[in-house]
């Protein structure tokens, strides 16, 4: 349909909005557009039965996150229930379970599940619109190796999935009952061992067909390249750090971009005399343009955003809820993730890729 | 030679015992080599040493000499040596990297930094060598089994090894996917001069076409390798065919049914000469179905049911009616709907129309866990009920969870040949142990029904026999078995009848004797060799002489 690329930038884009803001009128707006590409160009694909899988995923965690908040956060003005209280004391700190319900900490669990459920679903629209192989080919060729570890992994999630429920049907038949967590080891523990054996047979077969072929050049010193490592690890996670609180914000983005260029710069040596060819070459259409401008202006309008006028984008319903901020130009950017739909419907510029 | 081993020694990670023992092995270049064993003795791990998948994988610790293709395995590693072996997995499912046929072709090719005008030739060559043109531009996902198998073994292909290595590529496909996988390996090694070795179980679909075995007989024991009809004279594991003629005396030994037919000319006069013994050889059709039917109450009833997936129907309209002590066998080509059928007569999945009844019970209005204390299913993988630490934990677990006494697991484990695996992890089983570890984690709480998905997957002789064994004696004790299955030689030992499925419709169904005589794909190798529907099996034809059955 259209270019990995232009996926690529897409999927980043529509991620944004649900990582940067847990505001649940932009969430829910987020949800939508993905929504409707995936019912406008996604229904069709083979994956397609994934996607339904991944959005239940996301709604079991979502009531999960919904739950939780319910049960442990009695923060909020707005009282709206009382449960059964259960004091529970755990490493020597009380722990009440249940007590009041308010509003404030039901529209905050919410809010997080939409968040959750959205980047679930949004991955999942990616997986069934996107051709992972594709998109593998065009990685940088220092990138390549680490992209098809990356590739494998987001596809094993799906199909996971599918055998999770093929196990779990197996062990019912059983006699066995899921009913508390203590009935899941029957579940994890082949789910764990089944993708393991698959993990090692899809390895296998790459390195039986060539796949990291040695390098050209001698690598630098392995001792020399797990110092590298580890400190660009260091920085990074300094960075992640720094970045949560704002008067350090600035230096914390500085601090994982010098974290990221390290670990990249690893990675370009250690790959850099591999040698590896693409046997398709695609072409680059107006679709393809229109939906990674559309993407790029989104993403340059959030992260704008993000660094110029953060407090648009918090949404915080405690001690007292309040109607969540609304900006014309942040659901503008969540509104150009609908370029794919567009593209798809220009006749000029609609393709087969 | 194109295969060089001598003295190789494997010992995996943390284990006292070899997995390999002073292993020699000699493969002339354009030869077709045929690995075979029983379940354990280390079958997949010497395919694996052949590219350096062993050790470089695994680990552990590689004694010997190795020469394969000119390289040294152990020096080369597996992608150094993945231009000399091309190497096809038992599950076709999980070797795949990409989404389209075409790009799994480019792959191998890709990582060798081909040019594209080089990788496009190849690509064409290999989809008119192995006839798959019309699958270049599927997802893998569309496929069929042996379609998959044929791309797969395409992959392997297309940086032009020396040699093709596959690990029971056919033993997850149906007698027809089955035979045309094998077609495209003979025809790779006669037109093409590959070296072809492979492993497999089911010797009476490969044996004819191999110009070398290679016997493992496990257990720390020297291999023995030779010209085919050499080693299956000596060897336990053999074809039916072969039994029958080592059996009778037929010399040159046949290893296929043209080469049996000058036998099966004298064979049928002594048969017909022959006073048949009071212990009938095999009932009449007719009078088997009435016994069947007349004697034991009715088990299980489908009436006309209908499941659709994906907007396709799967079952269209299936009726059957099965009874106690009733052994039945649905056979069919991959994807004609066995699976399906088994899954909604256990209640797993819900029908769009019809109904199942077990016991006068309406399956689907009845929860899964009194089903499960009645119904035992053993799905195809069995690693999806494997998890506990240890084989005897698994069955014990089984017992809990039906909220029954913990039974005793010896006899249970013995009567499959797996005593003295009692306290292994069941997921360092073999494939064959792992099947008959699924088995027994079902039967030790003593199901009514027993349903199987593909029961000799990875199944060695012994084992099978092993199994028929198990399921006449439970059949005798009155369990009803239906089994959805390929292993055409384990339907004629011990089916009652067959019911035929093509395209979610029965297309036949009666006494195992008189479908497989009606089938030219789904008939075992004695009655393709008679076609006389009193003899299926060796030991059929055995009686009919007069002769004592058994040890052959």
């Amino acid at each position: 349909m259209f270019r990995a690329e232009a996926w690529g930038a897409w999927v980043l884009a529509s991620l944004l909005p649900l990582l940067l803001t847990k505001n649940p009128i932009y969430l829910l707006l987020a949800i939508f557009v993905v929504g409707i590409v995936y019912m406008r160009l996604g229904r069709s694909s083979p994956t397609g039965r994934q996607w339904s899988l991944l959005l239940r995923l996301g709604l079991a965690l979502g009531l999960f996150s919904v739950a939780f908040n319910v049960l442990f956060v009695r923060v909020g003005a707005t009282q709206i229930a009382r449960l059964p209280a259960l004091r529970v004391t755990l490493g020597g700190a009380l722990i009440q379970i249940g007590g009041v319900v308010t509003l404030e900490s039901l529209i905050y669990g919410l809010s997080q599940a939409l968040s959750l459920a959205g980047i679930l679903v949004t991955l999942a629209t990616f997986n069934a619109l996107a051709d992972h192989y594709e998109l593998l080919r065009s990685t940088p060729r220092f990138l390549y190796q680490s992209a098809i570890v990356v590739s494998i992994a987001v596809t094993f999630v799906p199909q996971m999935m599918a055998v999770q429920g093929e196990i779990r049907e197996a062990q019912a038949l059983r006699g066995h009952r899921f009913r508390t967590l203590r009935d899941l080891p029957p579940l994890f523990v082949a789910l764990l061992a089944e993708g393991l054996e698959r993990s090692i047979t899809l390895a296998e077969s790459m390195s039986a067909r060539g796949f990291g072929s040695q390098a050209e050049r001698p690598l630098p010193p392995r001792s020399v390249l797990q110092i590298i490592i580890a400190l660009a690890l260091f920085v990074v996670m300094g960075g992640a750090a720094a970045l949560a609180y704002p008067p350090t914000s600035t230096a914390g983005a500085l601090l994982l971009a010098a974290g990221g260029g390290m670990l990249a710069a690893v990675l370009w040596s250690i790959n850099q005399g591999v040698r590896r060819s693409r046997y398709r070459r695609g072409v680059w259409r107006r679709a393809d343009s229109l939906i990674a401008g559309a993407s790029l202006l989104s993403l340059v309008i959030w992260l704008g955003v993000w660094f110029y006028d953060r407090s648009a984008l918090i949404f915080y319903p405690y001690p007292q809820l309040t109607w969540p901020p609304v900006q014309p130009l942040i659901g503008l950017a969540i509104l150009l993730s609908l370029a794919p739909v567009c593209a798809h419907h220009d006749p000029r510029t609609s393709h087969d890729g | 030679m194109m295969v060089d081993l001598s003295g190789v020694t494997y010992f995996y990670p943390n284990q006292p015992t070899p997995a390999l023992r002073d292993v020699d092995l000699r493969v002339p270049t354009g030869s077709f080599v045929l690995l075979v064993g029983p379940s354990g003795a280390g079958k997949s791990t010497l395919l694996r040493c052949f590219n350096g998948l062993v050790p470089h994988f695994y680990g552990g610790a590689l004694r010997g000499r190795l020469r394969v293709g000119g390289r040294d395995p152990v020096a080369a590693g597996p992608r150094g040596m993945s231009d000399v072996v091309g190497f096809v997995f038992q599950d076709p499912e999980s070797q795949f990297v990409t989404q389209l046929v075409e790009d799994e072709l480019a792959f191998a090719m890709e990582n060798h930094n081909y040019d594209q005008r080089r990788m496009r030739r190849r690509i064409e060559e290999v989809l008119d060598q192995l006839a798959i043109a019309s699958l270049r531009d599927r997802r893998v996902e569309t496929l069929s089994g042996g379609q998959r198998q044929l791309v797969a073994i395409a992959s392997a292909l297309t940086l032009q090894p020396s040699i093709l290595v596959l690990d029971e590529p056919t033993s997850q496909l149906d007698p027809q996917a089955a035979d045309d996988v094998l077609t495209v390996l003979q025809r790779l090694n006669q037109d093409l001069g590959l070296t072809i070795i492979l492993s497999e179980h089911r010797l009476e679909r490969v044996a004819q076409y191999a110009d070398q075995i290679c016997y493992l007989p496990g257990g720390g024991q020297p291999p023995l390798s030779g010209e085919p009809r050499a080693i299956l004279e000596g060897i336990e594991l053999a074809p039916p065919l072969v039994q029958l003629g080592r059996r009778l005396g037929w010399r040159p030994l046949p290893l296929t049914i043209k080469e049996s037919q000058p036998f099966a000319l004298q064979l049928k006069v002594r048969l017909e000469q022959a006073p048949i013994p009071s212990q009938s050889i095999r009932a009449t059709p007719k009078s088997r179905a009435t016994v069947t039917r007349s004697g034991k109450s009715t088990m299980l009833v489908v009436r006309d049911l209908w499941y659709r997936y994906n907007n396709h129907d799967v079952l269209k309209g299936v009726d059957l009616e099965a009874r106690s002590g009733e052994v039945v066998a649905l056979m069919g080509r991959n994807g004609a709907g066995k699976s399906t059928l088994l899954k909604n007569i256990v209640g797993l999945l819900k029908p769009q129309r019809g109904s199942v009844h077990f016991q006068g019970m309406d399956v689907h209005k009845t929860d899964l866990a009194t089903l499960a204390r009645r119904i035992g299913f053993v799905p195809q993988n069995p690693g999806r009920l494997l998890f506990n630490d240890t084989l005897a934990q698994e069955l014990l677990f089984t017992c809990r969870a039906q909220g029954l006494p913990p039974n005793d697991v010896e006899p249970l484990l013995a009567s499959l040949g797996m005593s003295q695996l009692a306290a292994a992890y069941p997921r360092d089983l073999s494939v064959g142990e792992r099947q008959r570890a699924a088995l027994a984690s079902i039967l030790i709480a003593k199901p009514q029904m027993l349903l199987l998905d593909e029961p000799t997957r990875g199944l060695d002789y012994a084992s099978k026999e092993r199994l028929r064994g198990l399921l006449q004696d439970l059949s005798r004790n009155g369990t009803t078995i239906i089994m959805a299955t390929h292993d055409v030689e384990l339907v004629a030992q011990c089916a009652s009848r067959v019911i035929l499925l093509g395209d979610g419709q029965i297309v036949d169904d009666g006494p195992t004797s008189a479908i497989m005589t009606g089938s030219a794909v789904f008939a075992s190798q004695v009655n393709k060799l008679l076609r006389d529907e009193r003899y299926l099996t060796v030991d059929d034809v055995l009686t009919g002489l007069g002769e004592s059955p058994g040890g052959r």
